[in-house]
């Protein structure tokens, strides 16, 4: 993988990364708010957010394997595919 | 504290402004860098929670402007880019803190704490407002210059009146966490189980005005200094005001309806 196609590969794992700090910020501070005000109301708000959060975070893991997909192509390593 | 969430995710907007909500604090919440600027203007916070990533102007220029124009106001910067340079430039820029996604709320809750003790440490201990002036270290409160001798409590609750300098109405709830240190929603339960509870803010109202009423039988001093007055704003709590000259002249229609005369009967105008 050359310099270039590196840098490209880096920039869009960061860009990844980058978009999974929203939902998990935005889960744990509904989970932490439920568990503060302690209401029945509380849980099933954060459920919701939570569930919904989940799907973003699942989108984000999405786009980050087709980055190391793309990675494992070009190097020809297949010990990148991470957790086997 | 007066805070001002600036997030556009508006989940975790609605997130942190129930959490600050909870703690006591008055919060307001806007979604983009334009209405940041325009809120910071109107409501003048203590605080601002800035997010970087947002429509209309980047939280970057939203940092700027706000060093520009508003530097009374702290700014605690939440981030979700990991780069060490983008932090340093924030702090350069006047942030007093900076975050990074993800953080936990108890995390934000405790720096919010460190930055209001730090804003009160570094504080003028001189507060002034019309013809009233309160050295915070020395517990001493003049008006035209003539000492005036408060109890504790008065004292605490003028000084709450006075750090919202007539921009901003006090409600009684503010004035019972910060004066009396009830949590947030002790008005309505001591509503319903003690009507002296429920009126202690009125009747140490009621004291204060006396107290600055003696000072204040014309509506300005010799120098042309307006004399503080304390107003019920009806159905929402206390402003302390200077009324400025327009406002003094008779028949303009403008003026707080008979404040010296509020004064001379000590009394409350309405139930807030």
């Amino acid at each position: 993988m050359g310099d270039r196609s590196s840098r490209t590969k880096f920039k869009q794992i960061a860009a990844a990364l980058h978009e999974m700090c929203q939902p998990l910020t935005t889960l744990q501070c509904s989970l932490e708010m439920a568990a503060l005000t302690d209401t029945q109301e509380a849980y099933r708000e954060a459920m919701e957010i939570g569930l919904s959060e989940c799907r973003r975070l699942v989108a984000s893991v999405e786009s980050m394997r087709e980055v190391l997909q793309e990675a494992r192509q070009e190097t020809g390593f297949e010990e990148m595919e991470a957790g086997g | 504290m007066n805070v001002l969430i600036v997030e556009d995710d508006s989940a975790l907007g609605h997130f942190l402004d129930q959490g600050l909500k909870l703690d006591g604090h008055d919060v307001s919440v806007v979604t983009d860098g334009e209405a940041a600027l325009e809120s910071a203007a109107r409501l003048r916070p203590e605080l601002m929670i800035l997010d970087l990533g947002l429509p209309r102007m980047d939280g970057i220029e939203v940092l700027a402007e706000m060093q520009q124009h508003f530097r009374s106001t702290s700014v605690l910067v939440l981030t979700g880019r990991a780069e060490m340079e983008e932090r340093v430039k924030c702090l350069r820029l006047g942030a007093d803190d900076v975050v990074m996604k993800p953080f936990s709320f108890h995390e934000l809750r405790a720096r919010l704490q460190a930055l209001s003790r730090r804003r009160g440490q570094f504080a003028d201990p001189v507060l002034r407002f019309g013809d009233l002036e309160m050295d915070r270290t020395q517990r001493r409160v003049t008006q035209a210059g003539c000492e005036v001798e408060l109890t504790a409590t008065e004292f605490t609750l003028l000084e709450s009146l006075m750090r919202r300098r007539g921009e901003r109405v006090c409600s009684r709830a503010e004035l019972l966490r910060e004066v009396w240190r009830m949590p947030l929603g002790a008005g309505a339960v001591a509503a319903r189980t003690s009507r002296m509870d429920t009126n202690i803010v009125e009747v140490y109202i009621n004291y204060l005005r006396k107290k600055l009423g003696r000072n204040s039988s014309a509506p300005r001093d010799a120098s042309g200094v307006c004399h503080a007055v304390i107003r019920t704003v009806r159905g929402e709590g206390y402003l302390l005001d200077a009324p400025e000259e327009r406002d003094l002249k008779a028949g303009t229609g403008n003026s707080p309806p008979d404040l010296t005369a509020i004064f001379a009967l000590g009394g409350c105008v309405a139930d807030v």
